[in-house]
Order: structure tokens, then sequence, then C-alpha cells
């Protein structure tokens, strides 16, 4: 069992390990197709570049791959020179970087018109106050530099002016205004730690974002869950005992039109007929005054996961019905003259749920995908929303960790299931 | 399973598979569900030839009025262009299993494209050679070119300037879900048998592969290709390939851990036939039945994830129809012009349920005739 | 009869060139529109300028219910407006917003709008008026200009607008670090604050390098909301603004929540804002599209056509349109065989059915155009005829290129162009109608993305050009050269024709409408007779609301502005 567990938690870190790679290297964002979706198409190459520079792209792939996954602060102090922390903004609730001097004092710095920086201290409300840095410059190259945190909360690169022109950028030659930091690092802590970096699509951080949204999508699912479960056990077993009647195939082949009915279609319809139509529930699964869930918003998405699940579940039950039905074991108990329906109950439904339970979290991933259409139909804010909005928007980072995410979530409920398919079955041992 | 393990091992190869084939045939218009299925099935496939040569109407013209009923003009009303939607129905059946487009590429890509192929053959092919002390240094020569191929290709097709000639689009045979289910079939069985068979390490660094595949949402998957490789019909039979694979692979593994126990393995690792020759010529004929059977649910699955992506607007590209983006495009009128989203629906739908009663028929008569 | 608003004299004191466009207006040779813009553009008030411009029968009392017209935009004069209510919106919320000159999306501003306002206000007829502004004025070259700030004017968080917020907020606009938009229109101020003068608290005055007339216009631009001289880079950070409301939530996930605001500038008189509250929620245009029907929004953002025809119809909804300078052009580059012979541009023109066109693409709401990148509802439009489809005309054309050239018939190419609003339904229709004149189109359709990753590119392509209040706005984007003789950035079918060039200068320095409009038609007629362009028609856009919506226009841009809306509550 130890070794069992062992081996599933390896397999977890490869898993992560090889997706986390296969999400970063197939999204690299630096082809600069995402500076045009950000700064819109009216953007100039200077400022496509620029931004380019601030997001950190033009870091080498594998170091921005490594920030990614285990972060750059560290990176990032020892460059500073000085310690660095994340404050929560108050007013927008984001974490933000500062420069930690001690004794309750936190800094970022800004480079003024005049060429000289600024050294902004933090107040308590999360605003700051300027104030002159004075003589903070270094050597480097016969250049005088200073790495700090800029006032976005990046660290900072800055070049001391030589006359007029404080620097030209290297890169194009563009001419670029006294005050404009010559490299930026966009701190992250690093996914593995818990914080995926900022969104390339809303500018937000993304671990702000996730825990609610996966919650929204959890509450979805539970809710299908829950509603799907028993009525699919259910029909599953009828279905089962009464294997090749007309009942049997009558469950079974609603069950597959069901199935085979794609999400949008039915969600399309039940949007028309209960919503535009009827009036009775609302086309949205969100509360459009500002208000919290509700069974009303929950019951069309439900309703149509339901659609899709219910015969796939339907199905595994009664094929696992079916087998156990035929089990020597409930023949024998038939004939040695017990009541039918104490067979079905007692023996035959206990052993029959087995195989479906586990098959179920296998299905979790299929699953998924029915979850991300509803989402997007409803205009429900879960996780599998943000998933198709980050893919089309070509953000990684928000796709990478949210895939992360859901890939924690498969292999942890097949990792349940093999547990629970172990602990409910001796018969099967793990070597 | 039943018929071709009955068959003797000394048989050549075509004819197992031959047996193998006809057995099955059998099987299906024993089952009236099986047939019912294969009904349906080729109902569509009917239906997309005829659309190869004749629709009520020409698919992309938009010579109606937009958004009108059924009708006895247009049977299935028209769409937001005007177009006839029966004619689309029609024609949208030949992406997904008739046709594939595949774009103007410039040689290059083939030549890149073809020394890939043969790089991961060379490489999969040197990894048993490496164990066979005599064969080592073969191994290690396979390896080695497999690994260099790809990036030489790139420097040569560079030299040569063959990026400069462009070859025509061309269309091929079979659908994209159809070519998306036999690249899934092909790299899933390779993989699942050399786990299944050579076991060991092999197995552990195969499957913890695919695992990490599986782990991965189907339809994050999906998205994540398509985003970062656009769309295509080469992108979405890759992006199918890709997510079948590891589901055949785990199929074809169980298999070969069953078949490998057989005597006539034992006799033929003792005749000192190479691991290949065992693997294609002894395992994969006695496998291949339920693999091929499991294929059809996946091509179902294929559909419907077309269909899946072409609503949500990343599926095959425009102009031929494509049933998932009709849907999209018809999503607004539904309520004034519901057949314009009910008829590719029932389309996909009824496609899907007859791959499905097809596989279930079929599995019900497999089981009984193993009983 | 009518007595005058104001004398002759008078407004030849606002300015020397109003009399003369009054008496154009008296003649019929200038439409009211055209005066209004005209007469505001030298520093009339708006409110006067539309006294003056009512029509003459019914006196005194029409004239008063026209002014009233203009400070609400036309349509709903006089209609009884409750107080209270929060209005929900559907709209796309997840765009990046921190600094509103940097934005590069119109949903972004949005949200930045109904808290922070701009100098001046492009109606929903398209006639620019002052807003935060009190009045501007230009002299005869249209090179220097004045602004004077309406007094009084609060921001939210106490500190009245002067001059200095306005000349901060133009040093942002040109601040290349800041990146914004503004300082690519604004070219005239050559990036210098230098130009950029204060007068007194409340006037400031900008000096251009050349002339313009557009300024007005520009300081519509989306990105140049006026923020306080405070600002330090992130709206969220410091929602700060003149504007009726307040910013209360934002969550780009979820939506943005504002309140209204007691003490906004135009309230206290007229009660505005009527809204106690306003919402914009998170959403795509398929689920907005169901919510409105459903009644859990009252309006949405930028409705498409497809939108339209679902809802024109439905008793619960009220549709109001807009004409707009919005067109697809369809372009080919010059530079690129076989186009660098007009002929043959001009035999593909000639193969478009404009109206059947229009009746595919959107649905026959739009304006027809007739090649020329100018729409009727420009002021100093000069009206044409509109062709009609030419299938002869256009052979005959093709096969005396062809002869001429030795090329064979059918000509084949590849038309490149997006599926996003209705593009794909004109390159259809011109692939089946230009097969009878011998054209042979391709079509390579592709998302919104892959169009414009290539869009100045491709040498035969049809692209969506947004609306742009005045005809001599959009020209020098796209049809001119820079000072070396290469065409401009945006230049995509590399035109360039000297005449054309050299009336256009002379037209966007030309006040006098009558001129204009002489000019404007030249410009026109040249876009006819050897212009790169096909435009079958100019969009139409719509604002769709809930019944219970009250005085929320259409825009020829889609703003949607909430100072004056107001709920039914029943």
């Amino acid at each position: 069992m130890v070794r069992f567990l062992f081996q599933s938690v390896i397999s977890v870190v490869v898993t992560v390990f090889l997706v986390s790679i296969l999400l970063f290297f197939m999204l690299d964002p630096s082809d600069g197709e995402i500076l045009v979706k950000i700064l819109g198409i009216e953007s100039t190459p200077a400022q496509r570049e620029s931004l380019a520079r601030q997001l950190g792209l033009e870091i080498p792939v594998l170091q921005r791959y490594a920030d990614w996954m285990i972060g750059n602060d560290f990176r990032a102090r020892r460059l500073i020179g000085q310690d660095i922390t994340q404050l929560n903004n108050p007013s927008s609730g984001d974490l933000e970087w500062w420069i930690d001097q001690g004794e309750g004092r936190y800094v970022q710095y800004q480079l003024g018109e005049g060429g000289e920086l600024s050294v902004l201290v933090r107040n308590e409300d999360g605003t700051y106050t300027a104030e002159p840095a004075g003589d903070v410059w270094w050597e480097e190259d016969g250049k005088e530099v200073f790495w700090g945190i800029d006032d976005e909360g990046r660290a900072a690169k800055w070049i001391k002016g030589e006359g007029a022109i404080a620097y030209v950028s290297t890169q194009t030659g563009w001419q670029e205004i006294p005050g404009a930091p010559v490299q930026y690092i966009p701190l992250v802590k690093g996914v593995l730690r818990g914080d995926g970096g900022v969104s390339l699509r809303t500018n937000r951080p993304i671990s702000n974002t996730i825990p609610t949204r996966a919650a929204n999508t959890f509450i979805l699912a539970g809710a299908a869950f829950i509603f799907v479960m028993p009525l699919a056990l259910l029909f599953g077993i009828i279905a089962g005992i009464n294997e090749g009647k007309l009942i049997d195939r009558t469950i079974s082949i609603f069950g597959l039109i069901g199935t085979s009915t794609p999400e949008f279609v039915t969600g399309l319809i039940l949007i028309f007929i209960f919503a535009i139509q009827l009036r009775w529930l609302p086309a949205l699964a969100i509360d459009t005054a500002g208000g919290g869930l509700t069974v009303r918003l929950l019951t069309l998405p439900v309703l149509t996961l339901t659609a899709v699940e219910l015969g796939y579940v339907i199905r595994m039950t009664r094929a696992s019905m079916v087998d156990v039905m035929k089990a020597p074991y409930i023949r024998t108990a038939i004939i040695k003259g017990m009541p039918f329906r104490r067979v079905v109950f007692r023996h035959a439904v206990r052993n029959a749920l087995m195989a479906p339970i586990t098959i179920i979290m296998l299905h979790i991933n299929y699953f998924i995908g029915g979850i991300v259409v509803v989402e997007i139909l409803f205009g429900y804010p879960g996780l599998g929303d943000y998933i198709y909005k980050s893919a089309i928007f070509g953000d990684v980072y928000g796709l990478g960790a949210s895939a992360i995410v859901t890939v924690l979530v498969a292999i942890s409920t097949r990792l349940i299931g093999d547990l629970v398919y172990t602990f409910i079955n001796p018969r099967i041992r793990y070597s | 399973m039943a018929a071709t393990q009955a068959s003797s091992p000394v048989q050549s190869r075509g004819a197992k598979l031959l047996s193998s084939i006809q057995s099955y045939i059998a099987l299906i218009f024993t089952s009236r569900i099986a047939t019912i299925g294969l009904a349906i099935v080729l109902f569509w496939v009917v239906v997309g030839l005829i659309s190869l040569v004749w629709t009520p109407v020409d698919p992309n013209a938009s010579d109606f009025r937009p958004n009108q009923p059924m009708s006895a003009e247009n049977w299935l009303g028209t769409d937001r262009l005007g177009r006839d939607n029966l004619s689309r129905v029609m024609a949208g059946t030949q992406v997904i299993l008739l046709k594939t487009r595949v774009p103007a590429l410039p040689l290059s890509g083939y030549f890149t494209g073809l020394a890939g192929l043969i790089g991961i053959v060379l490489i999969i092919r040197a990894i048993p050679m490496l164990e066979e002390p005599n064969q080592r240094l073969k191994g290690w020569g396979n390896l080695i070119v497999g690994i260099a191929l790809i990036p030489v290709v790139i420097f040569l097709n560079g030299l040569l300037g063959l990026q400069a000639i462009v070859l025509p689009n061309f269309v091929l045979p079979l659908g994209v879900a159809l070519w998306g289910v036999i690249g899934s079939l092909s790299l899933g069985t390779v993989l699942g048998l050399l786990a299944g068979y050579k076991g060991g390490w092999y197995d552990q660094i195969i499957m913890q592969i695919l695992d990490a595949l599986i782990a991965f949402p189907r339809i994050v998957l999906y998205l994540v290709v398509i985003t970062a490789l656009g769309q295509g019909d080469l992108i979405m039979i890759f992006a199918i390939a890709v997510t079948g694979a590891p589901g055949v692979a785990r199929l074809a593994r169980s298999q070969a851990l069953d078949i490998k126990t057989r005597d006539y393995i034992r006799a033929a690792e003792t005749r000192g036939e190479s691991i290949w020759f065992i693997m294609f010529r002894e395992i994969w004929p006695n496998a291949i039945g339920p693999l091929l059977v499991d294929s059809m649910l996946r091509v179902g699955y294929a559909i419907f994830t077309i269909g899946t992506l072409g609503f949500l607007g990343r599926g095959l590209p425009p102009p031929e129809p494509d049933w998932g983006n009709m849907i999209n495009v018809a999503r607004p009128s539904f309520g004034t012009v519901p057949v314009s989203v009910l008829a590719p629906a029932v389309a996909i739908g009824s496609l899907v349920v007859g791959l499905n009663l097809f596989v279930d028929g079929l599995n019900e008569e497999i089981t009984r005739y193993q009983k | 009869m009518t007595k005058e608003i104001i004398s002759q004299d008078e407004m030849h004191e606002i300015h020397p060139s109003i009399p003369r466009a009054y008496r154009a207006l008296k003649d019929g040779r200038v439409s009211r529109r055209e005066f209004m813009r005209f007469a505001t553009l030298l520093g009339m008030s708006a409110a006067l300028a539309t006294a003056c411009s009512a029509p003459e029968t019914g006196g005194g009392e029409e004239a008063a219910t026209g002014g009233e017209e203009a400070a609400t935009g036309g349509e709903e004069a006089m209609v009884e407006q409750q107080a209270g209510g929060t209005l929900i919106v559907g709209m796309q919320t997840s765009q990046i917003l921190d600094h509103p000159a940097r934005l590069s999306w119109v949903e972004g501003a949005h949200i930045v709008r109904q808290v922070a306002e701009y100098l001046t206000e492009t109606g929903p007829d398209n006639l620019t008026r002052p807003f935060l502004l009190d009045s501007w004025d230009a002299n005869e070259d249209v090179t220097v200009w004045t602004l004077n700030l309406r007094q009084g004017i609060m921001f939210n968080n106490g500190e009245e607008l002067t001059a200095d917020d306005v000349i901060f907020n133009i040093s942002q606009w040109l601040d290349d670090e800041v990146g914004s938009s503004v300082k690519g229109l604004m070219a005239y101020l050559e990036g210098d604050m230098g130009r950029v003068e204060k007068v007194d608290d409340y006037t400031v005055r900008l000096n251009l390098a050349f002339g313009d007339i557009g300024v007005p216009e520009h300081l519509f631009h989306y990105p140049a909301v006026i923020l306080p001289r405070t600002f330090q880079g992130d709206f969220l950070a410091q929602p700060i603004g003149t504007g009726p409301y307040t910013l209360a939530e934002y969550d780009p996930d979820s939506g943005a929540s504002f309140t209204r605001r007691e003490d906004y500038w135009g309230g206290p008189d007229n009660q505005m804002p009527f809204l106690e509250g306003l919402r914009f929620v998170n959403l795509d245009k398929d689920a907005s599209l169901n919510a409105i029907q459903s009644g859990e929004i009252h309006t949405y953002y930028q409705p498409r056509a497809t939108d339209w025809e679902v809802l024109k119809d439905n008793p619960d909804i009220t549709v109001k349109s807009a004409r707009t300078a919005q067109s697809l052009v369809l372009r080919a580059r010059v530079d690129t065989e076989p186009w660098t012979d007009p002929r043959v541009i001009k035999a593909l023109r000639l193969c478009q059915d404009r109206q059947k066109i229009l009746n595919l693409s959107w649905f026959g709401e739009g304006d027809l155009g007739a090649d020329a990148h100018i729409a009727p509802v420009h002021p100093a439009y000069a009206p044409r005829d509109i062709p009609e489809k030419d299938i002869e005309g256009a052979k005959a054309l093709l096969e005396e290129w062809a002869a001429e050239t030795g090329n064979t018939l059918p000509l084949q190419a590849t038309l490149v162009t997006k599926n996003d609003e209705g593009e794909a339904e004109i390159a259809q229709v011109l692939k089946e109608d230009a097969a009878e004149a011998g054209f042979e189109l391709e079509l390579d359709i592709t998302e919104a993305a892959g169009y414009w990753e290539r869009w100045t590119e491709v040498p035969l392509g049809i692209t969506a050009w947004t609306h742009r209040p005045l005809g001599t706005m959009v020209l020098p984007l796209a049809y001119i050269a820079d000072e070396n003789g290469d065409p401009v950035a945006w230049n995509e079918s590399r035109w360039v024709d000297e005449e054309f060039g050299q009336i256009l200068q002379e037209a966007s320095g030309t006040l006098d409408i009558e001129a204009r409009r002489e000019l404007l038609g030249q410009l026109q007629d040249i876009f006819w007779d050897r212009g790169p362009i096909g435009i079958s028609f100019f969009k139409s856009r719509w604002m769709i609301t809930r019944n219970e919506v009250k005085n929320l226009p259409a825009h020829p841009t889609d703003y949607m502005f909430f100072y004056q809306a107001s709920l039914d509550q029943g």
C-alpha cells in the first residue's frame, strides 16, 4: 500500500512536469502574437517591443519556464541586493511586490523626468509617497546601474543617464525617454509554490482567480454529480435486471441519445424552451444583479450536464449489473429460492456498483469537457470558461496554471478510484 | 477474440487476419443492434459519397433568402447566408468521413515531416536493440541517426531552398475523424504492444508519458493544440491522434500482456525471432480485433469533439461545411429557424448513435460467442 | 415668420465664417446637421447652433425643442424619465485595464468612461460638441485651438477640474512610456508639450504644427478621458473622474458595478444621472443574446447583425439604429500583379451587387457606398449615384486588359478575409458574381486574429474599417504616402495618387462646408475612377435594449453613455 502510494506520488510529479513542459513550449508567447492581442492592432512596433520587455519575453525560454515553475523572486532578490516581499493592495485586493527595508518601510523605485531616481515609500493604504532616492547607483561595465522594483511591482534595471539622453534602447535603436528601465523581470513565486504569475489576458494575478473559479466549477460539477448519480444508478440497475426486455431497451436508447447529443445542442434547446419561451428559468448561470448562486441559476446547466452524463453512467451500471446477475453465486441464490428482490438488493447491487464507481472516477476527464461547454454556454464563471478564454487568447500563464489544476483533479480522482477499488475489492493487489 | 484464438498459430498472417475479419463480419449480422448501427453509419457514408458528386444545390452558394424555415424548395431551410441546409448537412459528412484537405505546404514541410516519422521509427526500433548485447552497436547507430535526422533535414531544407517550392493543396481520401483515429490506433498500438510485451522500464516510461496525456482533460488538450498550431484538417488529425493514443495504448498493452503468455509466442522466442517480428507478426493479428472495435467508438468521440470545437469556433476551417460550425452560426437564430441548429445536431447525434449501437451489438455478440 | 435667434453680426463675432454657412443653410445648400457640425467646430455652443438651425415653421417653441434634442442626442427628446433602478449591461470585461490612455479595447473604455469623461463628445448624430469644454475656438487656418473649460466641474475626489488637469492628460497621451494611441492621432502636436499652452486656469491653447479640423473629434478618441493630475497610472487603484458614476467594484472576471454620484456636474437641475446604479456583467455575445431575451440584462455592448435579426421583432425589446461610416473594404494591393492595372480592380468593383451584398452581409441595414471611403453620414459628403452591378462592363474591362497584357482569363486570385462581422458573406457573394465576368476567386477566410496578422500584406483582401466622425480622418491613414513617398503604415493597398493627396490636404484644412464638399466630391470621383478599393455599403449599428430602458441612443461607434439613461420601474 505504501509502495502504491509512493508510486502514485512519483507519477503525479512526473505527470505535472510533462504537462507543464508541453503547455509552456506549445504556447510560448514570445512570437509576438500575444502582444498584438494585448495592445490591439493599432499598436506600433515600438509599443509592442516595449511591452515584450515589460512582460519579460526577451528572457530565454528555459529561464522563463523555470521562473514560471519555481519562481524568480530569489533571483531578483540577489540582483536587487535587498529583501523583497509581497504585500496586499487594499484597493485592488491583489498582492504586489515591494522591497522590504525593515521596520515596516516598503519601497519601490521610479525614474523621474530629470533622470533622478525616486524612492516610492508605501503608505498603509497601499498608495505611495515619492522621495528622492539619493545616490543608490553602482558600477557595472562602466555604467551606473541600479536594480530595484518599479512602480508596477516588477524587478527592473535602470542605467543612469549620460547627459540629456538617458539611454537609447540597445535592441532596435528605438529612442526611449528617460525613466524607462532597460530590463524587467516580472516577479512570480512559481506554479509549484502556488503563484502562477500574472495573466496576460486580464493582467491580474492568476492565483487570485483560480480558487474562486475552481470553487464555482466544483459547485456545478458537484450539483450535477449529486443529481446524476442516483438517477443513473437506479436506471442502470433497472435496465441491468431486465436485460434484453423492453424497459432495458428503452432506457438504453434514451441514454444513448442523451449521450450522443452534444451538450451544446442540449443546452441551446433547454435555454430556448425554459428561459426564452417559458421564462421559468434564467438563461445565465449567474445572477446579473450581483447576488450569489441559487438552485434556480444552476438548474439548466445541471440539466444539460445530466442529459449527457446520465447515459454514460447508465451504460456502465447496466453492464456491471448484467455481469453480476450472471455470476454463479447469484444464480445459486435464486435457485436456492431466495426472493428475487432480496437477491438483487442484498447481493447484486452492492457488487455491481463497484465497477461503475471506479470507472466514473476515470471519466472525470471527459466530464471536464462537458463542463467547459456548459460554462461557456451559460456564462458561468468557472474554471472551464477560464481555460477556454485563456486558450483562445493564448494566455499561457492562465491556461497553464488552470490546466495543471484540472490535471491534478483528474489524477487525484483516478487515485481515489484506484484506492477505493483496492479497498472494496481485496482480490486486487497492487505490486 | 475467441474466433482468433481458435485459429492455429501456424496459419499465415494474412489468412489469420482475413479469418478474423470474416468472423467479425459474420458477428455483425447476427446482432440486430449492430446491424442497425451499421445501417446508420453506412447511410451517412452513402450520403457523403453522393454529396461528392451531387447535392440539391451548391452547399456554398447563397442562392436563397437567408434564415428560411423548411419548405418544398429547401427541405431543411436555409442558413443565415441563404445557403441550403440540406446540401450543407450532406456535404458536412465529407470533412469528417470522406476527405482531408491538405493545405499548400512548402516541400520542406513534407521532408521534415517524413524525416520526423522515420526518426521516430528509428528511435523506437533502437530501444529493444540496445538490450541485446550483440545488437547494441546497431541500436546506438539507429538511435543517433533517428535523433539527428530532424535537425539535419531542417538544415538541408534551408540549404536546398526547398522552402520556396510550394506543393499545391490536395485532398486525401478518408475524413479527419478517420485519419485521426487511424493515427491514434497506430501510435497507441506500437506503444501499447511495446509496453505490454517488453514490460519493465519500457512499460514504466511509456505508460508514465501516456498517463500524463490521459490526465489532460481532452478538450483542454485540443484547445492548446489548436491555439498553438492554428486550425486545419491536419492539425485536427494530430490532436485526435495524440488524445486518443493513450487509451488505445492501454488496451493494446493489456492485450499484449495476455497474449505474450501463449505458447506460440514462446515458440517464436525460442526460434530467435526479433522483437518486431513477434510484436507485429504474432501479437498484433491476435490483438487487433478488440482494438478495431474500440476504434469505432473513438470515431464517434472524434466526431463529437470536432462538433464541439466547431461550435466553439475552433473546428475545421471553411469553406467546406462543418456540422459544429453550422450549429454555431445558426445558434443566434435558434428561436426563429430551429431547423438550422437541429439538422446538423441530428447528423452528429445519429452518426455517434450509429457507431455506438454497432460497437455495442458487436461486443454483445462477442461476449456471447466466448461463453 | 420666425425671428432670428441671434443676428448674423453676432454670429460673425463667434467666427467670421459662420454667417456664410448660415446663409448656405437657409438656401438649403447645407443640411442642418452639417451646419451644426460647422458652427460648433468654430466655437458656437451646441444649443445655440441647434436653435439657429431649427426648422422655420412653428417659431420659437420648435427651436427650443430642437435645443433639447441636441442635448439628448435626438431621438427621445421628450420622454418622461424616472429616477432610480440599476441598469444591467452585458459586455466582456476581461481585458487589461490600467492606464486609460493606453486603452486599446473599447470594452475597457466603457468601464472608464462612466467615471471619467471627455472634453468633447461626438453624439449619436455624428456631430461633435463641447462636453467638459464650454467651447472651443480655432483660427482661420485651424492651427491654433483654444479650449475653454467649463467651470465648477468637480472630480469625485473633491478637486476642481482645471487647465492643469487637461495639460497633465495631454502630457500622458504624448508620453512614449504610457504608449497611448492618442499620440499618433494628434500628430500635429509632434509629441511636444511645448505646443500645449496654459492660458489661464480654465483655458488651454494648442499650437498645431499644421492645421487640422479634427481636433474636437480627436479629443473624443476613446482613450482620451480626463483624469486628475494626481493620477499615478492604475485606474483601478485611482478610479477618479468627473463622471456621473463612481466605480464600486471591478473584477474582470465577473464585471463592474457603479453607483450614482450625487454631485455630478450635469446633475442638480435635471436629476442626472437618473440611474441609482449601473452594472456591467462579463458575458460574451451569445450569452448576452439569450440573457436579454430572458430579461436578465437590459442591454449589451455591440449587438451583431445576426442578433439584430433575432431581436428586431421581439415585443419586449427596443431597437434603435445609427448610421455610421463603418465599412468592409475590398482592397487590392496595387504593387502586386494583376492589380497594378486599375482596370482589373475596377472590373471586380463593377461585379458588386451592392444591395445584395448589404442584404446578405448586414441584413439590408446600412447606406450603400460607391467605392469611396467617405460615408453619407460624414459632414460634407457629396452625394453620388450608387452604381449598379455591371457584369458586361466588368467583362469588357477585363478582356481589354487580358488582350493588352497577354493574360488568359479567367483571372485567378485569392481573396483573403476574416469570418467576423459580415466579411465572409461579401467574399462569398463576390466570388459567385465575379465568376460571370471572368474572375476565379479562391476564398481564404480565417478567424479575425488570423487576418489581422497579415491584413496589410495580402494582395486581395476585405478589411474592416471603423467609424471615424469626419470624412477626412480615415483617408490620411490609408491612402497617402509619407514624406519619403512610401505608403503610410496602414496604406494596405499601397495606392498613392498625387492629385488625391493634394486635394485631401486641401480638404483637411478647409473649414467652409461647401468648399469642402466640392473637394470631397473630387476625392470620391477619383476613388471611383482609379481607386484601389470597393465599398458596397456602410453599416448601421444598433442599440438594443429592453423596453424599460429610456434615452439610451445608438451611437455610430457603439459607445454607451449612461448619464442620461433611465429605467422605467414597472
